[in-house]
């Protein structure tokens, strides 16, 4: 379990779900009910928000500890922008330590242009991947990224070669999500996640 | 003075020489480049909610003020400091009586953090530093 936030994983199909409910009854000026949502969603889940901050660089950042998670964002931004930092940001909790208890650490989100230009390869490389995957968290669909990135217990299924195959096929999934943009292009299409959702099915189900 | 005052300052007596000693170096940096100023370190002291004038900031780096800095200073005082690292902030911490129950990943986390957070603008690093502190003391923040 990822431990940037809480439960990174509940809060990612949350935040998809809240996002693809508001686009099927979406109206113009809904970008704020929709922020509005997310942040409640976020709170519900033990996230403290705060939209307040006079920040310069950044459009937001998460710190975590042991104390808790909060997310802090920049007060000049657009209730858009708001809801794509908030998604980036929890795509970074996706991507985040796998360790058992809350660790400390923080995700920055910096404003186009503005990043620092010495920044280490791990922190660009997940930079990327944060970015697909907010995609699909803003989409609404997040089964449009490989399924480990939000759900890394895959269970039991049908029996341990099945299982072997599966999360073989998740990983290489990862992997070349992790790799290429065209994959991820390619990953995201309803008819290939439909695809994957139903090989795993097939493969997943208990016996 | 009551008891607890008395075993309070006799406590400060005798550490705030080390403790001055170390929050100098601290201020100075372990790498090149000019220290951070008194008076910006007061500065920013002050951002964080704290009063700790130049002068003061002198004369604790001398061991000459009575009065104890509390852990809520020391630790604001190390964040705003260049030559904050974790293996510093460990032995800040335990010159003036406290213990960091960090394992060895947290300490790394920590060195991470810090690193990253130095990227950031001045701006940012006061923001985040503001609320770092609150993650370092372990409470909950007043905003």
């Amino acid at each position: 379990m990822a431990r940037l936030v809480p439960h990174a994983e509940a809060t990612a199909a949350n935040l998809a779900r809240i996002l693809r409910l508001h686009a099927l009854t979406s109206h113009r000026g809904e970008a704020h009910q929709r922020v509005v949502a997310a942040r409640r969603m976020l709170e519900e889940l033990g996230v403290r928000c705060d939209e307040s901050a006079a920040l310069h660089d950044l459009k937001g950042f998460l710190l975590s500890s042991p104390r808790g998670t909060e997310i802090i964002i920049c007060r000049d931004l657009s209730d858009d922008e708001r809801l794509e930092v908030y998604a980036h940001l929890v795509a970074h909790a996706l991507l985040g330590p796998d360790d058992p208890e809350l660790s400390l650490a923080a995700r920055f989100e910096y404003v186009a242009g503005r990043a620092p230009g010495e920044r280490p390869a791990h922190e660009l490389r997940e930079e990327v991947l944060a970015d697909a995957v907010a995609r699909a968290i803003l989409v609404g669909r997040l089964e449009a990224a490989p399924k480990l990135i939000y759900c890394r217990d895959l269970g039991p299924g049908r029996g341990p070669f099945s299982r072997a195959v599966l999360r073989g096929l998740h990983r290489g999934s990862l992997a070349l999500y992790r790799r290429s943009r065209s994959y991820q292009r390619l990953r995201s299409l309803p008819m290939v996640t439909a695809l994957t959702e139903r090989v795993h099915s097939f493969l997943g189900s208990a016996a | 003075m009551s008891d607890r005052d008395e075993v309070q300052v006799a406590r400060w007596t005798a550490i705030k020489g080390r403790v001055g000693a170390n929050l100098r170096e601290l201020r100075h940096g372990q790498h090149a480049g000019d220290p951070r100023s008194q008076a910006r370190l007061s500065g920013e002291l002050e951002e964080l909610g704290y009063h700790v004038t130049q002068s003061m900031v002198s004369r604790y780096e001398q061991g000459l003020l009575d009065a104890p800095l509390t852990l809520e200073r020391i630790v604001g005082w190390a964040l705003c400091c260049e030559g904050l690292s974790s293996k510093a902030f460990n032995e800040l911490l335990a010159l003036a009586g406290y213990y960091v129950p960090w394992s060895t990943a947290d300490l790394k986390a920590f060195d991470e953090l810090l690193r990253s957070y130095r990227r950031l603008s001045l701006a940012d690093q006061l923001v985040l530093r503001g609320r770092l502190l609150w993650h370092v003391l372990g409470l909950e923040g007043d905003g």
